[in-house]
């Protein structure tokens, strides 16, 4: 069978004929004996291992062979038997005994010998006969949620439809006897009309109408009540006497009886085939799983009967919720028979407080590793500027402590210099002196013949005034000078005057803003002092790390002995004519300075 | 031997690629465990016999619940056809 199956499937799958596929076929196994012979073994993906076995005893058949099947095989296999297990068949359920009073079972027992009334054990044996388990489970969840959701109300219909034809007759409850009597008066009556009973089995309703009233008023409570009552759990007595209480407050208050609250319909299943699933492949029961489903009965009141185990443990697992579901509460460690339609439940709720905590932490995990990115990257924001300062441009700090040492030390003759240019002289003169590159040792050789000049030319007038007979072929020549003052002088009054947000200092002019500083060459040009550095080799690199930045800005490293301060070396950039040229070169090298400290903390940001 | 070796032979003796012949040893096998799963039995001519023989359940206990529940485990066995010793024991 199964080889012209798998040869019309190769036939089919694979275009060949069937003797081609059949042969196919026969070759496989042919090729696993062949293997098995040579080899000893023969391992076949998805299948097992067919192994040699020797059997010592036995020299006809010396080998034998063993068959270890893939554990998918193995797993495939019990998956089946699982499956299979699942099909059971009904059986018979035991149905808690209740304790009555003696009085009531003597009337029962007389109304069951009677034939009025068919006991309700004997229903039920019948109804199992007949029914088939989801019956008896949809029964049951009934009763559970009969119980939970409509108390009282129901029993009353459930009595009436338990009743068969002739005379229904109950021992009537004290509270509703007035109705149960008024009840029990019509049925007699139409069962008069409607049937023809004999005048012996009327005459016997009537002694047990009597009778019944007579027991009705020493009992006030039915054998249904009381099974009732010792099904119930505390809470439903708790709700019990809460509900008294309410009606009893109401009635003072407001003298209209109570109406009690719609009670929601109730759930048509209780235990979600999803969670009884689950428990299955939990568990891994097929004995068992079915049993789940079918006693979900409600739990005996933990009396002492056997179902409890006394202490309080495994009471009160039966939890009313406003939704009118119920949980339970297991916290009984020790195994119960009783205990087994909480089980589901039990493994639904750590299911889904499983998934529930997964998902938590989860959360939790996302929202901390966010948060603290977040707060990383702010915090980085932030104080952005700080580490720009403290991390990228040292030198500056350090050059501006410097420009600010060397203004203080030079106070004083800046407060005598002023407006000429004498001062700026003396306090050039007053500087150490710079021994190294290039132009400042020029600057320290024209500058005395500047100073030279012009003393003269303040003199001059003084000294003309009395010689104002002398030739006159001499004027001129005294007046070139004097031309020339104008020249020198006239760049700097109007650079000074001008830019704003340059203030002139014993070095230069300082611009605060881009932290450098503005110094007049002897050529009556202007250079940008950006930074001073304790080492050549850093004043060098500095210099180049600008050329990269704006192209075409060529710098020198000019050497300074401060003596008790060290030797300094001060980057200078570029020649300009005016400040304000030298001020849009320093603006335009600090954004450039910026932008790529901006970018550098984008792309660490974006790294981390 | 291994199901790599059965399968080259295979597409050698009847001239067919090495997929191809993959592919009929997986249908095979396949449709054996399909078999074995539905009927509980597969025979092979000349080969031997599949079956699955249910063992005792061995009881278990599930998390913290101290509920013993049966663990149920069948087991594959195989049995050889004649043939097959036969040919296993020749020389």
């Amino acid at each position: 069978m199964i080889k012209q199956e798998i040869v019309e499937k190769i036939s089919k799958y694979f275009k060949l004929t069937n003797f081609e596929a059949e042969k196919i076929y026969d070759d496989i196994f042919a090729g696993i004996i062949k293997g098995v012979k040579e080899d000893n073994i023969a391992d076949v993906t998805n299948l097992g291992e067919f192994i040699i076995k020797y059997n010592s005893g036995d020299e006809n058949n010396k080998k034998a062979v063993e068959f270890l099947p893939t554990l998918s095989l193995e797993e495939e296999i019990n998956q089946r038997a699982f499956e299979e297990g699942r099909q059971f068949e009904p059986q018979k359920f035991d149905i808690p005994e209740t304790k009555e009073q003696p009085e009531i079972e003597s009337i029962k027992s007389s109304m069951v010998d009677s034939g009025v009334i068919v006991s309700d054990e004997e229903k039920l044996s019948i109804e199992q006969e007949h029914h088939t388990v989801e019956d008896e489970i949809k029964r049951k969840r009934e009763e559970i949620l009969g119980k939970i959701t409509k108390p009282k109300v129901e029993y009353k219909q459930e009595i009436r439809e338990n009743i068969i034809v002739p005379p229904v007759i109950i021992p009537p409850v004290a509270e509703k006897l007035e109705e149960v009597t008024i009840e029990h008066i019509e049925a007699k009556k139409t069962i008069e009309e409607v049937t023809n009973i004999p005048e012996e089995i009327k005459s016997k309703t009537e002694e047990f109408s009597r009778t019944t009233e007579e027991v009705a008023s020493i009992i006030t409570e039915t054998p249904k009540d009381i099974e009732e009552k010792t099904e119930q759990s505390f809470s439903d007595f708790f709700t019990e006497v809460s509900k008294e209480e309410q009606n009893v407050v109401s009635q003072i208050n407001s003298g209209v009886p109570p109406v009690e609250p719609p009670v929601a319909p109730p759930v048509e299943t209780v235990i979600p085939p999803s969670a009884v699933e689950l428990h299955n492949q939990i568990t891994g029961d097929q004995n068992k799983t079915n049993e789940y489903q079918t006693t979900i009965t409600p739990m005996p009141f933990a009396n002492g009967n056997g179902n409890g185990n006394g202490n309080g443990i495994g009471e009160n697992y039966e939890h009313k919720l406003q939704d009118n579901s119920y949980y339970i509460w297991y916290k009984d460690s020790e195994p119960n028979t009783s205990d087994t339609q909480t089980m589901s439940y039990e493994y639904e709720l750590l299911y889904q407080a499983t998934k529930e905590a997964e998902y938590k932490s989860k959360l939790r995990i996302y929202v901390t590793t966010f948060i603290m990115f977040f707060s990383i990257v702010l915090i980085l924001l932030i104080f952005s500027p700080v580490i720009y300062k403290y991390f990228f441009t040292p030198a500056e700090e350090q050059n501006s402590g410097e420009v600010q040492q060397e203004t203080s030390s030079t106070e004083e003759p800046q407060s005598n210099y002023t407006n000429t240019n004498q001062a700026s002289v003396n306090s050039l003169e007053t500087q150490p002196p710079v021994t190294n590159t290039t132009q400042e040792q020029p600057k320290q050789e024209v500058t005395p013949p500047v100073t030279q000049q012009e003393q003269p030319k303040q003199e001059a007038p003084k000294q003309e005034q009395p010689k104002q007979e002398q030739p006159k072929q001499e004027q001129p020549k005294q007046e070139q000078p004097v031309q020339e003052q104008p020249k020198q002088e006239a760049p700097k009054q109007n650079t000074t005057q001008n830019v704003p947000g340059v203030t002139k200092s014993s070095m230069g002019w300082l611009d605060d803003y881009n932290k450098v500083i503005y110094v007049q060459l002897e050529n009556g040009k202007f250079t940008i002092q950006e930074s001073a550095w304790d080492s050549d080799a850093k004043a060098n690199k500095r210099i180049s790390a600008v050329g990269g930045l704006i192209p075409g800005l060529k710098g020198n490293v000019l050497r300074v002995d401060l003596g008790s301060k060290g030797t300094w070396y001060r980057a200078r950039f570029g020649e300009f004519t005016t400040i304000e040229e030298a001020k849009q070169k320093a603006e335009e090298l600090r954004n450039k300075e910026k932008s790529k400290l901006q970018a550098l903390l984008l792309t660490f940001l974006l790294y981390t | 031997m291994t199901t790599i070796d059965l399968i080259n032979k295979l597409a050698v003796e009847h001239n067919i690629t090495t997929g191809r012949a993959e592919m009929i040893v997986s249908i095979l096998v396949e449709r054996l465990v399909e078999k074995l799963k539905k009927d509980g039995e597969v025979k092979i001519t000349n080969f031997g016999t599949f079956s699955i023989r249910r063992k005792e359940p061995v009881s278990s206990s599930y998390m913290k619940l101290n509920e013993p529940i049966p663990m149920v485990k069948n087991h594959v066995t195989f049995f050889p056809d004649k043939i097959f010793l036969d040919h296993i024991n020749s020389h």
